[in-house]
Parts: structure tokens; sequence; C-alpha cells
């Protein structure tokens, strides 16, 4: 990706929402990549902080990109809200190099947030995060009664399940009328 | 899937990727694991794939309080237990530690609550209390099976079960005698004239007896004959 593709000039890496400095400076210094999500906001981020992502530290650790590099070519995450990359980049910041805890409280208590996040944490292959959310998200349906957690779910009755599945038979039924009607103009 | 009606707003847990289900899964009790095993053939097949406790179940269907207990196989400070109480047998009061079940979609009844429990849980029935005042379980139905008798049985009748089973019901108190408590001549009698009263089409008698109330040992072998009558009991063979 170019860097004009980058957005505005306030999201571009000149000016990258940056992590924050440890006090106690490394003995060697610290390299930062550069990510964004489908708003083009550019993250600056530490590797060490990136290292809780199993996805971006492996592509890290193949490309092995300099600094300016990195700069040039932010991580892109299209597939992420801006919002939710944010709030990504900010718990790897907020917990680089520290045992995380048991719980973590600071996690969205909105329902579609907090399943964006999911998503968005399950690509990423932050394996601790996913474990926290997963746990907010079950905690949701505890002590609600099975209508209830239909609702929150959205969790199809049986005959929704039904129709779902005729629906789909004859959905693959007319593909496959249309590849062998295809095949056979091909053969003409 | 047809489009979910649009009063419904939520997250769609089928949309997850199947590990993250996974994932979610693992974080429920068995309350929340057994309430979303009822709401479709889907859900109840994913409930029985989550990795759960062994349990064992206990059975009370007469009891105002919980109906069923599940317990977890593990003894001591680690061992949990879930006291489930049906819709249906009064109003839970603030300071029970009951799960309410909703009697809903697979579990309309007693009988099908506890298959549906059975078939999710692999749970077996450990003990059945039909406020006999005492449970029963194998070890205690082992001397109906042997030579070495601890209970005797008199009479009572068979019914063929559900499941195909036969089973013999009866009075605790007039069917049913321990060898430390050999059956008394008024247990007999009793027994002979519940049976003919039951036969009867116009039970006259059977009210004469609730009618009956004395104080002394003659009252108290009247509240003993009444109350005996309710406490039945199923040995299924």
């Amino acid at each position: 990706m170019s860097s004009t593709e980058q957005g505005t000039s306030s999201a571009a890496p000149a000016e990258p929402t940056t992590a924050p400095e440890s006090a106690a400076a490394p003995e060697v210094p610290e390299s930062f990549y550069y990510v964004h999500g489908k708003d083009k906001v550019v993250h600056k981020v530490s590797a060490g902080a990136l290292q809780h992502s199993a996805l971006i530290h492996g592509m890290i650790s193949n490309l092995g990109y300099t600094e300016e590099q990195a700069k040039a070519n932010p991580f892109p995450f299209e597939n992420i809200d801006g919002d939710i990359l944010q709030m990504v980049v900010d718990w790897c910041n907020q917990h680089k190099g520290k045992p995380t805890p048991p719980e973590d409280t600071n996690l969205p208590k909105q329902k579609e947030k907090l399943f964006d996040l999911v998503l968005a944490v399950n690509y990423l292959e932050i394996k601790e995060l996913l474990t926290y959310c997963c746990k907010q998200v079950a905690m949701m349906v505890k002590g609600k009664s099975p209508e209830e957690i239909r609702e929150i779910w959205m969790i199809p009755t049986d005959a929704e399940d039904e129709a779902a599945e005729k629906e789909a038979k004859k959905r693959a039924g007319k593909e496959a009328a249309g590849e062998t009607a295809a095949a056979a103009g091909d053969a003409k | 899937m047809t489009s979910p009606p649009p009063n419904r707003t939520g997250i769609s847990l089928f949309k997850l990727p199947y590990l993250v289900q996974n994932e979610i899964y693992a974080n429920w009790d068995l309350i929340e694991i057994f309430h979303f095993s009822t709401l479709s053939k889907r859900t109840k097949s994913i409930s029985k794939s989550i990795k759960k406790h062994k349990l064992e179940m206990h059975l009370y269907p007469f009891n105002d309080g919980c109906q069923i207990m599940l317990y977890t196989r593990q003894m001591g400070r680690n061992q949990k237990y879930w006291r489930l109480r049906l819709t249906g047998y009064g109003m839970p009061n603030k300071d029970d530690d009951y799960y309410q079940v909703f009697m809903k979609n697979s579990c309309e009844n007693f009988v099908f609550l506890v298959d549906h429990l059975q078939d999710v849980f692999e749970v077996k029935i450990e003990t059945l209390q039909l406020d006999i005042g005492e449970e029963w379980n194998e070890e205690k139905m082992k001397p109906f099976a042997n030579d070495n008798r601890l209970y005797e049985l008199h009479g009572g009748f068979d019914i063929t079960r559900a499941d195909g089973r036969i089973a013999t019901i009866g009075h605790y108190g007039y069917n049913l005698s321990h060898e430390d408590n050999p059956r008394q001549q008024l247990d007999t009698e009793e027994c002979v004239r519940i049976s003919r009263v039951w036969n009867l089409e116009q039970s006259d008698e059977e009210e004469e007896i609730e009618e009956e109330d004395d104080q002394g040992y003659i009252g108290w072998i009247n509240r003993y004959k009444k109350e005996e009558r309710r406490h039945i009991f199923m040995i299924v063979l």
C-alpha cells in the first residue's frame, strides 16, 4: 500500500497514534511497526506490543522490515473497523511485556462492539484477549431464560433452520444448473 | 436462514468462527448449557458435544422445592451441585438457590426434562425419591435381586412403563417390610382394605377413614394409616 492511500495527513504515518513510550529507555532501541484498519488511520505499535498477535508477529518475522520500510508499508487490516483496531492496539500496548491478568474489565459492554472485537482478535490471533472476550460474551447469557438467550444470540428456531436448509439446497441446485449450462456453452 | 424478526437485535452466535464458539461454550456452567440445549435441535446437538462435568442425577418429582439435583461426581470441597425447580411448582423465594427450569420446547414435562438431561449430559439416574421418606438406589435395591434379603415385598401391582420395563408399585407401609420390622397384622388388614376400597366405584369407606380422628392410640393408628397410604414406591424389574 502506498503512502498516498493512507488517508488524510492526520492519518499518515508522520503523525501516528503512538504507543506510550517506556519511561526506562531500553538498551536496544525498540522497533516500531504500523497498522491500519478500514478507516485507514495508521497506528504506531512497538514490536513488543505486537508480539501478542501471532499473525502480526509472524508477518514481522517473515518480512524482516526496517523501520523505514515498516513506516512506508503499514500492515493493512481492511476487515477491521478503525475503532476496533484502536481497542486492540491499546490492549496490546497496555499489556506489553506484562503477564496478563485473570480478568479484563475494560472490554466493551456493547454487544455489537464486542462481537466485532471477537472477530478482529480471532483474526489477529491474540490468544489472551480472545479468551477474555469469549468469557465476556459467554457471561452475557448468565441468569437469562432460554428465550432471552435466543434473543441475545439470534438463535434460529427449528423451523427457521429447516427453511434455511431448504433455501441453501435450492441455491446450490440453481448454481449447479448454472455451471452445467455454462460448461455446455463452452463446449459449443 | 430466514431473516430474523425485526425486533431481534444482537449477536448471531453461529456467525462466529467455530473455534471462537467453542471457547465461549467452554465458559458456560451447566445451567447455561442446559438452557441453550432447549432452544433447537441444532443447539441440543452442540450442547451434547460441549465438554462437561461427569454428573449424577437425583430425582424428587413430588417435592415442592427442587425436583432434580445434579451433582458432579468428584467428592469433597470441589463437588458442585445444581438444584433444578420446574415452573409450576410455585414461585421461587428470593433466598432460594434453585435454578428455575422453564418448561418449554423440548422440556414440556418432567419426563421429557429427565430424558433431555440424560441425553445432553449423559447422566445416569442415581436415586428416585417418591416422597417415601427414604431414597432408593442400586445398593438398596440389591436385596431384591439376591437371597440376602433386607426387605420383603408383599403384593403391590405391576405396570408396564413407557420404556417397556415392568415395575411394581405399592405402598411403602403395607407392601414392604424390613427384616428387623416384620409385618404387623394391622398392615395386612389395612393393605387388604385399601385394595378393596380402591376397587370400589363409590369409595364411601375411604371417606369414612378420612373423617376418623381421635386422640391417643386409635388416633395415632388412624393418622399412621392415612399417612402410609401416601407413601408409594416403585421397583423396576
